[in-house]
């Protein structure tokens, strides 16, 4: 024991420095993360920005300092120092751990714990959370750890690191290769002999492989760490990982024991209604043009069309079923004028996924007598289905053709699964998985909401832009997904996690949204134009608040064949002009929006073009103002007005030079005025 | 007679190569041992066994009668090691280096260690990383002596040192061993640097034992001869077994004998010789006899 802490002593002197900026890591996470800065907003907004750069700085941070802390007192090799000294194996051991657990593993528990501590978690949930902070750490460090052991410096350290990534990355391929093959052809066959899993329900099983991947994880890292401490035997030590990779891989494939047995934990179906029926009938087909592309094949240059394949599908109940099309094994002929040509380098690319219907609709469609006040869906945008080489395509554009495809398609259902009221303590089991309502923090940033063991922090607050990214809250949950949703039961509004993320920001229905008006730039910049439709949360809307647990299942798949006759690419026109206006309309038929009728594009307003008479109005479906925007003449500026549906005044706000700039008023429901922020070129300063 | 070291039947293998092959030597308590042998002859790999760093693939070393493969911490601090190959932790200054070492040894002597520091001359504050390759073989000297070993293992000691450093090294060796009762095993592959320190020699050569003697009697056994005839032989003649490194000519005959005795040689020179007019042996040093006996196996290998 005194040998093991004299030994701790000299890797502390060694290691002092980084310790202290991990130390110091651990503190910023603490101060970020909990209320300290919250009178100062500004330092919140900078703290939030840098999170998680500090997240990966403290991965970088572990990959470092364990190989200096093993490689100081090397396993490997005949000529470290401590082999000809009175040091045993054991006591290096112990001392090497006692050092990861005491500085990588404490202190970032202690900072996490602090935290805890401070948004006034209950002392039993913090004693559920900690287990899992240690696992999560375990999980990165024991890695690194047993690398370490194998290697005497830090360059083979690291060269070997890359070697293992890049294997792992080949590895990858070759296995997503077979078990293409495997999941096409072997997986249903071996269902029917009741081999595999094939139970969408059967979390209980999920949860089994899980935990057998866990246990045996364990057993054999703490094998290869006492085997190469207590033996320094590399070659054994190698061999067992590599055993240990081949078993976890079989695991993933073959294991089909309950041994969890928690299969009466499935979970229960709410609020389920309708039958699914599964007739798909092509309503509409309609062909546009995608992006050029250019392919390469055996040094030949081959310039193709993308096309684009839009198809609206009418007869799925898709109140409770979403179809996930995936053109697996699909095929497509197209003629070039009367001849019909298979070309086999137009199916080789691009085939495999094209057109996906949002499960967000199936989803409101279950949330009955809700209105999801961030109904922002993911655009129903299409991968590339076929490509025309480009001397075809000159043929091809004016004629029509036909065209038959044959798709696999999977057909998922949602259900609520859960519904959990929103009391702090709460905890709900939803199958095996605890939903724990940690807490529920108001302060002046907003609402926050702490729940499940995971930990999963929702910062519920209007004002901060960047915080509605955090909504995107979801869990994987073996095969299935799972959505939670915030639902107010007195007023029937809801907040749905959105996923925003940058494709849908290059998306061209995304693009023709920010264009519509120069006030609408700002929220382009801020990625997001759902920032004023939030509803006011904050802790007296959360009173009456519940959350809502919704599951996806597949549960099953239809085969599509299609046949499309006569198909030409469509003009695209996707607006009406009248009188000097362009006027956009809803899918349904309802203006949805209009402007000066200008030749906008990218980057340019509509305020650029209107003689300083423009303005922008949209509208709801129902036909009552949404928003206008007036330019001031002869000034830069212009004043934006937002209303609720109601007719009442719901916004005001000023743009300077495209960027939200002055006092912010906002009003409630009934008209009276909320307090008022300022804005100072974009950013908020009070 | 008690023994340091004892090694049975010890065998080392790399795959196809065989490092160590059956070797049987016994170091006893209270010897400077010198273990020589051309590089490459498994010198260190022994030592490696005798201190566990490496496994043996056969055979046992016994060290203070303890297997080696169960060495304690307590057997351990009992013995000193330097080696060409050791790292030292450089990023320590020699004084942390002493304090870290410090607590492992009861045994630790700071007058001790205070005046090997000044004899080697030192630098106490200095950070190791920056010495020279000299300077650090003494400092690993100094951690390796200041607890008053009772064996001292030195495996190569001398290896890339420049000629003044070396001969500091020695003599510092000398005068520090001259009154402790310690037993020195040290490994070379040059006997000249070891001649001065070494009262046994252990001789391997391809993983074998070749040879191990008290030096005194090795040097007593081996002569160099040289026979002056009348007249110059023309007949081929069988030497004895004994007489290696055989040279005629002319009227001149050299010679090594390995089984000097000055009444036997000179009946065996008269019966093969019997018209010689004159007869003169010399004593040799041990480099000498080591050249001697590393050209024979050569050429018994061949």
């Amino acid at each position: 024991m005194k040998m093991c802490a004299h030994i701790f002593r000299k890797d502390l002197s060694k290691l002092k420095w980084l310790i202290g900026v991990w130390t110091l890591l651990a503190l910023f996470y603490f101060l970020n993360n909990t209320s300290y800065f919250l009178d100062n907003y500004k330092m919140q907004i900078q703290l939030t920005d840098i999170n998680s750069f500090i997240a990966s700085l403290q991965y970088l941070m572990i990959i470092v300092i364990v190989p200096m802390l093993i490689h100081v007192d090397a396993l490997v090799g005949n000529s470290a120092f401590w082999l000809t000294r009175p040091i045993s194996r054991k006591e290096l051991l112990v001392s090497k751990i006692s050092f990861i657990l005491v500085f990588l593993i404490l202190i970032p528990l202690l900072s996490e714990v602090a935290v805890f501590i401070n948004n006034g978690v209950a002392v039993k949930f913090i004693l559920l959370a900690i287990p899992q902070i240690v696992y999560e750490k375990l999980y990165f460090i024991v890695p690194v750890f047993i690398l370490a052991t194998l290697t005497r410096k830090f360059s083979k350290f690291a060269l070997v690191g890359i070697i293992i990534m890049v294997s792992l990355f080949l590895f990858g391929l070759v296995e997503s290769f077979f078990s293409y093959l495997w999941d096409i052809h072997i997986t249903e066959y071996l269902s029917n002999k009741t081999l595999i899993k094939t139970d969408p329900y059967n979390v209980s099983l999920e949860w089994s492989i899980s935990f057998a991947k866990m246990v045996f994880n364990g057993v054999i890292g703490i094998w290869i760490i006492l085997n190469q401490f207590l033996a320094r035997n590399s070659k054994k030590t190698v061999k067992l990982i590599v055993l240990g990779v081949i078993f976890v891989v079989l695991i993933n494939k073959f294991w089909c024991w309950d041994i969890l047995n928690i299969g009466s934990l499935k979970p229960k179906l709410l609020n389920i209604s309708g039958s699914i029926e599964i007739e798909p009938q092509i309503e509409s087909v309609s062909v546009s043009e995608g992006q050029d592309y250019n392919f390469y094949k055996k040094k030949q240059e081959l310039k193709y069309k993308n096309v684009y394949l839009i198809q609206d599908i009418k007869g799925l109940p898709q109140a409770q079923v979403a179809v996930l099309d995936k053109f697996k094994n699909a095929s497509m002929k197209y003629a070039v004028g009367k001849d019909l040509t298979w070309h086999e380098d137009i199916v080789g690319y691009g085939f495999g996924s094209i057109y996906e219907h949002d499960s967000i609709d199936a989803i409101k469609a279950i949330l009955k007598d809700t209105k999801i006040v961030n109904p922002y869906n993911k655009s129903n945008s299409s991968d590339i289905l076929f490509k025309i080489r480009e001397e075809d395509y000159e043929k091809f554009k004016d004629k029509k053709g036909e065209y038959s495809a044959e798709g696999k398609f999977n057909v998922s259902e949602y259900r609520i699964t859960s519904i959990i009221p929103l009391v702090e303590d709460t905890k709900v089991w939803v199958g095996p998985e605890q939903v724990v309502i940690y807490d529920i923090v108001e302060n002046s940033l907003g609402v926050k909401i702490v729940l499940g063991e995971k930990k999963v922090d929702l910062k519920l607050n209007a004002d901060l832009q960047k915080d509605i990214n955090q909504f995107q809250f979801y869990s994987y949950n073996g095969s299935s997904q799972a959505f939670y949703v915030l639902r107010n039961k007195v007023t029937g509004e809801a907040y749905f996690p959105d996923n925003i993320d940058d494709s849908q920001i290059s998306s061209p229905q995304y693009n023709q949204n920010i264009l519509r008006s120069r006030v609408k730039q700002f929220f382009y910049k801020h990625k997001s134009d759902q920032f004023f439709a939030l509803p006011e949360i904050n802790k007296e809307w959360l009173k009456d608040a519940e959350l809502v647990r919704i599951d996806e299942y597949k549960v099953g798949y239809f085969i599509k064949k299609v046949r499309y006759e006569q198909i030409a690419f469509n003009e695209k026109k996707d607006y009406t002009e009248k009188d000097g206006f362009r006027i956009y309309s809803y899918d349904t038929g309802e203006k949805h929006w209009e402007c000066p009728d200008a030749e906008a594009n990218m980057g340019t307003t509509c305020v650029d073009y209107c003689n300083k008479q423009t303005f922008c109005k949209e509208y709801y479906k129902s036909g009552s103002l949404k928003l206008e925007g007036f330019y001031n003449e002869g000034t830069d500026n212009s004043t934006v007005k937002e209303y609720y549906e109601n007719g009442i005044l719901m916004y005001e706000y000023t743009y300077v030079d495209g960027e939200l700039d002055g006092v912010v008023k906002k009003y409630d429901r009934n008209g009276k005025l909320l307090p008022e922020r300022i804005y100072k070129k974009g950013k908020l300063v009070e | 007679m008690n023994y340091a070291i004892e090694i049975q039947n010890l065998t080392k293998r790399f795959g196809r190569l065989v490092a160590v092959d059956g070797l049987y030597l016994q170091v006893p308590q209270g010897s400077i041992f010198a273990f020589l042998g051309p590089n490459g002859a498994g010198k260190t790999t022994t030592i490696n066994m005798m201190m566990d760093i490496t496994s043996p693939t056969k055979g046992i070393i016994s060290v203070f009668g303890v297997d080696s493969k169960r060495l304690s911490p307590k057997e351990v601090s009992q013995i000193g090691y330097v080696s060409e190959n050791q790292e030292l932790l450089e990023w320590m200054t020699v004084e942390q280096l002493i304090n870290y070492c410090k607590p492992m040894y009861s045994t630790w002597d700071d007058k001790f260690c205070k005046d090997l520091l000044a004899q080697f001359d030192i630098p106490y504050k200095q950070k190791i990383k920056t010495f020279s390759r000299g300077m650090k073989m003494k400092t690993a000297l100094v951690s390796s002596l200041s607890f008053r070993p009772k064996l001292l293992i030195l495996d190569e000691p001398f290896s890339g040192l420049d000629p003044v450093v070396r001969e500091e090294f020695i003599d510092g060796l000398l005068e520090i061993t001259q009154n402790q009762e310690w037993t020195i095993f040290i490994s070379s592959h040059d006997i000249h640097e070891v001649e001065r320190l070494a009262d046994w020699v252990g001789i391997i050569h391809l993983g074998k034992k070749r040879l191990v003697e008290e030096t005194e009697s090795l040097q007593n056994r081996f002569r160099m001869i040289e026979i002056i005839l009348k007249e110059a032989i023309s007949e081929k003649i069988n030497y004895p077994e004994e007489w290696l490194s055989v040279q005629c000519k002319d009227r001149i005959i050299n010679f090594v004998d390995s089984q000097y005795s000055d009444k036997q040689t000179r009946e065996k020179i008269k019966k093969i010789f019997p018209d010689h007019s004159d007869v003169s042996a010399a004593g040799m040093t041990l480099r000498e006899i080591f050249v001697i006996l590393a050209k024979q196996y050569r050429m018994v290998k061949k």
